[in-house]
């Protein structure tokens, strides 16, 4: 590992499992959350919490059997070289295309929102080579820049839900459970897909201060998106009620866009929310393309991960380029959704492997 | 230390010193003969007539004590004391005697090579040569023409000590002993300068800062190697851990309080001969937002006020960038209002909001410069014309706008708020690339530059410490004296970023 670097402090840990998960989802979880589930989905999130609570939990105890490797090491490790490489492989796929992903979808809604005339090209490559420019500085001082982003992104959300309360409609949350418990079993996929972002417990054991406390640090680090998550929801579908909400692109933009402070300029909260907004995908887009930089290294079986952040920008630009419209990235990140969520469950079986080998051994 | 030998390279001078006084002087006549301010001195010592001589540089000595408490004693007091004590000093007691008896003086020095003779005599003591002794005297009777203690003026505060640094490094640490009695409180020095000699102590408290920003100082002062230091800013561009960013990673004041106060918290202070400022080392960037007022009033107002630099720090980063953007990209970000005064206001400039902006910071940024630079009265003065006159023409003849020069004038007080030069000059500098930044890709520029300043600043470092301290990596404990100036009464640790070695400030 690269020694010159500062190991990662309790907060930062939690900080970073934060932005890794609250990024871009944060401005489109209400109207996918209400496709999937209606009223409802305020629970089928909060099971869904739940779930990735356990998950996280046989991470944290996985990863740290392994102290000084990452997950594309110590798959090989458990699951035999050729298996565990092409598992590995699959891995580093996934980062890569959430890591594209994210960036398209940045770079749509700033297009949208803020840059109507700007070419996405220019959007996108400015950000690549900002994310670049700190990832490349390494882990500690990804951290630190989520450590500053992430407190103020909260407090700005938490203000987003809070101040519209008055608008709050309780009526609309109402019936729950009107169509049984199907559809809130039935959302918990597609739900999942904005807890990705888990993974990155995965990366951080060999930099952790103290490894001890992943485990704490990062249960608070996912119980923060989880009430974030239940809160802007239920307050966007209390506003707005599910019709709307079905139907607008950003909802929670659009709560932003119905505060108004009584006087001066907070005419369109909405912006001075994209501001912050910006800060936190940015913290996302980062950690993912410092995993699949890291990730590729590892697979490479080498230590230093600087060089290939250089092959991998492009990639990602790739991937974020290919896609047509909005429409497309949504269904292909449903796909990628899946796989996320395939690969987060494939850590039970890995630990499963395990404890069965050293069972084995022992014997 | 340096060779002695490039100081005159051209004689060839045996440089070991000899019994013999006349030799002995024809080796310091070889080097500093030539110079007229250096005064040598011969006379005859006793009822034996021992030949002795005196070296100094005229100048830098006390008359007074080089008169009373040197010359006289050697040509009158001797021989009064050699009559009541019934004998003559024995020329090979000689040198004893007149330490144990003649010199009057508290702080006197044996040398016994050359070099550290003529050291002496250049930085102010007066040298004593006695025939039949390879060894010299050298005496302390330093005096000379300096600057009183004057108020700081850099650093202004409205309640607290108006003593400020001056240019001797003598009268520095003076102020900072009297502020700190505790016997733990070690003050070393060290020479650096190939032929400037330039004297550097170091302040810290033994058991309270960490021994390994100490060797690490010590480490990096050893280092440097140059001819001559004239400020410690020198000596700041020296030691900084990253010579390639904006952000000053050292502080600099020119006040005592303010260097003692961070000698408590288990910092290092740096006192260069010459220069009115200190350095304090490790620096981090919450430092640079302090001001010893925030102390000494209620907590209350020092929380309001350190809150409003913050404030102002970023007003003046981003205003400018913000405008720009809003103007000539998005007009509808403003109440609709506001978006045509803006626009109205703006009717009659014959140039894009960009190069509007920038003509104007520009000039602000001339005013200040030629208002710093010139006499007081002057100074003033340029600043009124500049802000009233300048200010006012520029609108009316159509080349900029009101609201320009109201966001020009916000950002410009803004600036002068941070009570720290170093830092206030970066922060004036930041606002152009994030200008340039907003020209070209809107507010989503104007949030890249705060990105790019941010993932910046937490790549720094000062001495090993984290530049972002206490924000990243989070120290909650230090937070107290962050953002906020909490009671002094919850203030109980010294800060944990430093790790001092004694952390707490209260006994309990």
């Amino acid at each position: 590992m690269d020694n010159t670097q500062d190991k990662l402090t309790d907060t930062q840990i939690m900080f970073l499992v934060i932005s890794s998960i609250f990024g871009v989802t944060g401005l489109l979880l209400p109207r996918m959350a209400v496709e999937v589930a209606g009223v409802d989905s305020i629970i089928t999130i909060i099971i869904t919490g739940i779930i990735s609570l356990m998950l996280l939990r046989v991470m944290v105890k996985l990863s740290s059997k392994y102290p000084n490797k990452i997950i594309i090491e110590y798959a090989r490790d458990i699951l035999g070289s050729s298996l565990g490489n092409i598992y590995a492989f699959i891995f580093t796929i996934y980062l890569l295309s959430i890591s594209g992903i994210v960036l398209r979808i940045f770079a749509d809604t700033i297009k949208g929102i803020i840059l109507p005339e700007t070419p996405l090209e220019v959007i996108m490559i400015t950000m690549l080579f900002t994310s670049m420019y700190l990832m490349l500085n390494g882990i500690s001082s990804l951290s630190k820049v989520c450590e500053i982003f992430m407190p103020i992104m909260i407090l700005v959300s938490l203000i987003l839900i809070f101040l519209p309360l008055k608008k709050f409609n309780i009526e609309e949350i109402y019936p729950i459970f009107s169509m049984g418990i199907k559809p809130i079993l039935k959302g918990i996929p597609k739900i999942f897909s904005a807890f990705i972002g888990l993974e990155m417990v995965l990366f951080i054991t060999p930099f952790a201060k103290d490894a001890n406390n992943i485990l704490r640090y990062s249960t608070v680090g996912l119980l923060i998106p989880t009430c974030l998550y239940t809160l802007l929801v239920s307050t966007t579908i209390g506003i707005f009620g599910i019709a709307t909400t079905k139907f607008s692109l950003y909802p929670t933009l659009e709560i932003a866009r119905s505060i108004n402070f009584p006087g001066a300029f907070a005419e369109r909260f909405d912006i001075f929310f994209m501001f912050f907004w910006v800060l936190a995908s940015f913290s996302t887009l980062s950690c993912y393309f410092y995993m699949t930089a890291l990730s590729v290294a590892k697979l490479a079986k080498l230590n230093y991960y600087k060089p290939f952040a250089l092959i991998i920008a492009p990639l990602i630009f790739l991937i974020a380029i290919v896609f047509p419209n909005l429409q497309e990235i949504f269904i292909y990140s449903q796909y990628i959704g899946y796989l996320g969520i395939s690969i987060l469950f494939s850590n039970v079986i890995l630990y499963i492997v395990y404890l069965m080998r050293k069972r084995r051994h022992i014997q | 230390m340096r060779e002695f030998d490039d100081l005159k390279p051209a004689e060839k001078v045996d440089l070991t010193l000899s019994k013999n006084i006349y030799e002995n002087l024809e080796k310091f006549e070889a080097f500093l003969g030539e110079s007229s301010d250096i005064i040598i001195r011969k006379f005859k010592l006793g009822l034996n007539e021992i030949p002795c001589a005196v070296v100094f540089v005229d100048g830098l000595i006390d008359k007074e004590i080089v008169n009373n408490h040197i010359l006289k004693s050697f040509m009158c007091q001797v021989t009064i004391l050699e009559e009541n004590r019934n004998r003559p000093i024995d020329n090979t007691q000689a040198f004893e005697e007149v330490k144990e008896h003649v010199i009057s003086i508290g702080e006197i020095e044996e040398v016994s090579t050359l070099k550290e003779a003529m050291h002496s005599v250049l930085s102010g003591d007066v040298v004593i040569i006695i025939d039949g002794f390879n060894k010299f005297i050298a005496v302390s009777a330093k005096g000379w023409a300096s600057r009183g203690i004057t108020e700081p003026e850099g650093e202004v505060t409205i309640r607290g000590a108006r003593e400020g640094f001056t240019e001797t490094i003598r009268f520095n640490t003076a102020l900072l002993r009297r502020r700190c009695k505790d016997p733990n409180f070690v003050i070393k020095s060290t020479k650096i300068g190939r032929r400037s000699n330039t004297d550097i102590s170091y302040a810290y408290i033994r058991g309270v800062a960490n021994p390994k920003f100490i060797t690490e100082l010590e480490r990096r002062l050893s280092n440097i190697d140059i001819d001559a230091i004239l400020d410690s800013g020198q000596v700041e561009q020296l030691i900084q851990d990253d010579y390639l960013t904006p952000f000053p990673q050292i502080q600099a004041t020119e006040r005592p309080d303010k260097a003692i106060a961070n000698i408590f918290e288990g910092r290092i202070v740096i006192l260069v001969d010459n220069s009115p400022f200190a350095l304090i080392v490790p620096a981090t960037f919450q430092q640079f937002f302090q001001s010893p007022d925030d102390y000494s009033e209620r907590w209350m107002f020092g929380s309001i006020i350190r809150f409003l630099r913050w404030m102002a720090s970023f007003f003046a980063v981003l205003t400018p960038g913000i405008y720009i953007a809003i103007a000539s990209f998005h007009p509808g970000f403003i109440p609709t209002d506001l978006a045509i005064s803006v626009a109205a206001s703006r009717a009659t400039v014959p140039f894009p909001v960009f190069v509007e902006a920038i003509l104007m910071e520009i000039t602000i940024e001339l005013l200040r410069e030629s208002g710093a630079r010139l006499p007081k009265p002057i100074g003033s003065t340029i600043s009124i014309v500049g802000a009233i006159i300048i200010g006012d023409a520029s609108v009316r003849a159509g080349i900029a706008s009101p609201i320009m020069v109201i966001i020009v004038a916000i950002t410009a007080i803004s600036s002068f708020i941070i009570p720290t030069y170093s830092l206030s000059m970066t922060i004036r500098m930041l606002r152009f690339p994030v200008m340039i930044l907003a020209a070209i890709l809107g507010i989503y520029g104007v949030i890249l530059g705060f990105i790019i300043i941010f993932s910046h600043l937490v790549t720094l470092k000062s001495f090993g410490v984290d530049y972002f301290i206490p924000q990243a990596p989070m120290y909650l404990r230090e937070w107290r004296d962050y953002i906020l100036r909490l009671p002094i009464q919850t203030q109980k640790f010294r800060p944990e970023s430093l790790d001092p070695l004694d952390k707490k400030r209260k006994k309990d």
